[in-house]
């Protein structure tokens, strides 16, 4: 237009194009690059990995995770985390069986553990805002109180005699390809939180909120609506994958999972998301989360031991948030600056 | 534009009382100051951080407010930005009285300081910055979902830096890449964005190299080009010579000399700064 894009550095249209030289997207694109040579591998090795059914069931085994890892990655932007989560699936699976148990139709169980799982997510954040306690102890008490919950409302038993037909919600399929219900939930979820990241001032506000809480509380932000919003909607996610998960089993037991739990973190980490606030992708959050069922979907391909898949999903973590540490250290001792990519338009 | 009525200012004789050694002002007397502060005083505990501080900031001028560590500038500038309530004393904006009990109160007064740490957010690109906290949506039912319509922040943005002839790389870079110079730019936009008249600025070359303090003086000047009137509290007097018409001593508090750059010379200025006169003992 004028000087300002006159002295822009050109940048080859690609890269501009795909938003390459953002590192949030090189972080994504290399997660995806990493889950598909791994299949590839698996492929070659027994002609299993690329078929419909084992591509399905990778991801009704993660949907949980790959859903909760959607809005988590917003709380931690927002510069707070969600411990609570694993929690808020245990309750809201036993809540929605037992209601059913007691004859309300499926669709308000499913509409009363979301509300659960947002007045968690209330709760969460009222208790962080009026006592100022940080996130990570307020949820990790929540984590406690709602599994306590669900067992007072059960007696510490997996719901009984949950009629056949609460399976419906987690293992329906559809179409001729046989497409599990759970793939519709991620892929919504994921959508609902894709748009909300990008297009709308919850997504900014969470990144502001994150990065610089009191500026943007100075420039007008509602930082404290940020806050609860984004704690509200992790929990009516959390409440939704909760049935899900609920009716995936069948009986939905009081028990937190803590592969589900941590998982999720581990996820959203993965995928971009930083622990200290300010930076996030959901769909960053979304590849780590299909990366982490990659490598454990092989590793039983493969014939490996569940125990070595505990310690592939460490070594996943390590790595990646270590390599993003390495290189924002070096980068910082040569100018304080963010870690940039070279900028490859530029070799001569 | 103004009923002549409401314009006591210059020619009052009790304003123009209280600034020592006032020259002759330049501008219209009929033409009230974009913004003054009377007699302003500021206590905290028993230290008296400003007794009786008079500052009057002209339209469409380059004031600087300068003075040693402790002589006030920082509590004046506050007080202007609605940071603190003076003890005693008025401000006033268009020759009117006005109460600043807030910043976001000064903001719609049509005044916006720029302090130091800026308050921008880091992992937000420029034009993000720009708006945040008063962003443009798309209209209903859109809006109701909070739909931010970045396209038009993104045109209005552009417009704004490539004013100011900002030189970041592209509107989508990050203010946690860009240089210091870069963000002082940027948050300078951001307040000539909402239609700010007068612009405060508190140390906008602190801690900027040779070239990033040439490029925020070089926005100084065209906030001045654009007609906009600027305050700017600084340590390097060669900034005030460089861009400022007039300037105000503070010391100890006091306002003891306000005065056109050109009328005097370094070495007055550091001695009125550091002894409060203007001559060398002989």
């Amino acid at each position: 237009m004028s000087t300002a894009t006159a002295t822009a550095r050109q940048t080859t249209p690609i890269l501009k194009y795909t938003h390459l030289d953002n590192r949030d997207i090189q972080r994504i694109v290399v997660n995806i690059i990493v889950l598909l040579i791994i299949g590839a591998y698996v492929q070659l090795q027994n002609g299993y990995f690329f078929t419909s059914a084992n591509l399905w069931s990778l991801f009704t085994q993660i949907a949980v995770v790959a859903m909760i890892a959607c809005p988590q990655s917003l709380v931690m932007t927002s510069g707070s985390i969600d411990i609570s989560i694993g929690g808020v699936v245990a309750l809201t699976g036993v809540v929605a069986g037992l209601l059913f148990v007691h004859g309300w139709p499926l669709w308000l169980c499913f509409v009363v553990a979301v509300l659960v799982g947002a007045l968690m997510g209330l709760l969460n954040s009222a208790l962080i805002l009026l006592l100022g306690i940080p996130s990570f102890i307020t949820t990790i008490g929540t984590l406690y109180a709602s599994q306590g919950i669900a067992n007072i409302l059960t007696n510490g038993l997996p719901v009984s005699a949950v009629p056949p037909s609460f399976s419906t919600i987690g293992t329906a399929q559809f179409f001729s390809a046989k497409i599990p219900v759970q793939v519709f939930y991620t892929i919504g979820v994921l959508l609902i939180f894709m748009g909300v990241q990008r297009y709308t001032n919850l997504g900014r506000y969470a990144v502001a909120t994150g990065s610089n809480r009191r500026g943007a509380f100075a420039n007008g932000v509602p930082v404290r609506r940020t806050i609860i919003l984004c704690f509200i909607l992790c929990g009516a996610t959390a409440g939704w994958g909760g049935v899900a998960y609920g009716a995936r089993i069948g009986t939905p037991v009081p028990v937190v999972d803590p592969d589900i739990l941590f998982q999720v973190i581990v996820a959203c980490v993965v995928g971009g998301t930083a622990l200290t606030g300010g930076r996030g992708s959901v769909f960053g959050a979304f590849t780590g989360a299909m990366l982490i069922a990659t490598v454990n979907d092989c590793l039983d391909l493969l014939g490996v031991s569940t125990y070595w898949q505990y310690v592939a999903l460490g070594a996943l973590l390590v790595v990646a948030v270590g390599a993003d540490t390495a290189v924002r250290g070096v980068h910082k001792t040569a100018g304080g600056h963010r870690f940039r990519f070279p900028d490859i338009s530029q070799t001569s | 534009m103004n009923d002549p009525s409401e314009h006591p200012v210059l020619t009052d004789g009790e304003a123009q009382s209280h600034v020592a050694n006032s020259p002759p002002s330049e501008t219209n007397a009929s033409i009230p100051f974009a913004l003054e502060a009377r007699d302003v005083s500021k206590h905290f505990g028993g230290v008296a951080a400003l007794s009786s501080a008079n500052f009057a900031l002209a339209n469409g001028e380059v004031h600087a407010i300068v003075g040693d560590n402790g002589a006030g500038k920082s509590t004046l500038l506050k007080i202007i930005a609605g940071a603190h309530r003076p003890d005693s004393g008025d401000i006033l904006i268009n020759g009117e009285k006005v109460l600043i009990p807030n910043p976001r109160a000064a903001q719609n007064l049509g005044v916006t300081t720029v302090f130091q740490d800026l308050g921008l957010v880091d992992d937000l690109d420029a034009a993000a910055n720009l708006f945040l906290g008063r962003e443009l949506y798309h209209r209903p039912p859109l809006s109701w979902l909070g739909v931010l319509n970045n396209k038009a922040m993104r045109a209005i943005a552009k417009q704004h830096i490539s004013r100011l002839n900002v030189s970041i790389s592209s509107i989508d870079q990050l203010l946690g890449t860009m240089s210091g110079g870069q963000r002082q730019a940027i948050a300078v936009c951001r307040a000539i964005a909402f239609g700010t008249r007068v612009i405060i600025m508190d140390e906008p070359t602190a801690a900027l190299g040779v070239r990033e303090t040439a490029a925020v003086l070089d926005v100084i000047r065209r906030l001045h080009d654009n007609g906009l009137a600027v305050a700017m509290v600084s340590h390097s007097l060669s900034d005030v010579f460089a861009v400022a018409q007039r300037l105000t001593i503070l010391r100890n508090g006091r306002t003891i000399r306000t005065t056109n750059v050109c009328d005097v010379t370094l070495e007055e200025i550091v001695r009125l700064m550091t002894a409060g006169v203007a001559n060398a003992p002989s």
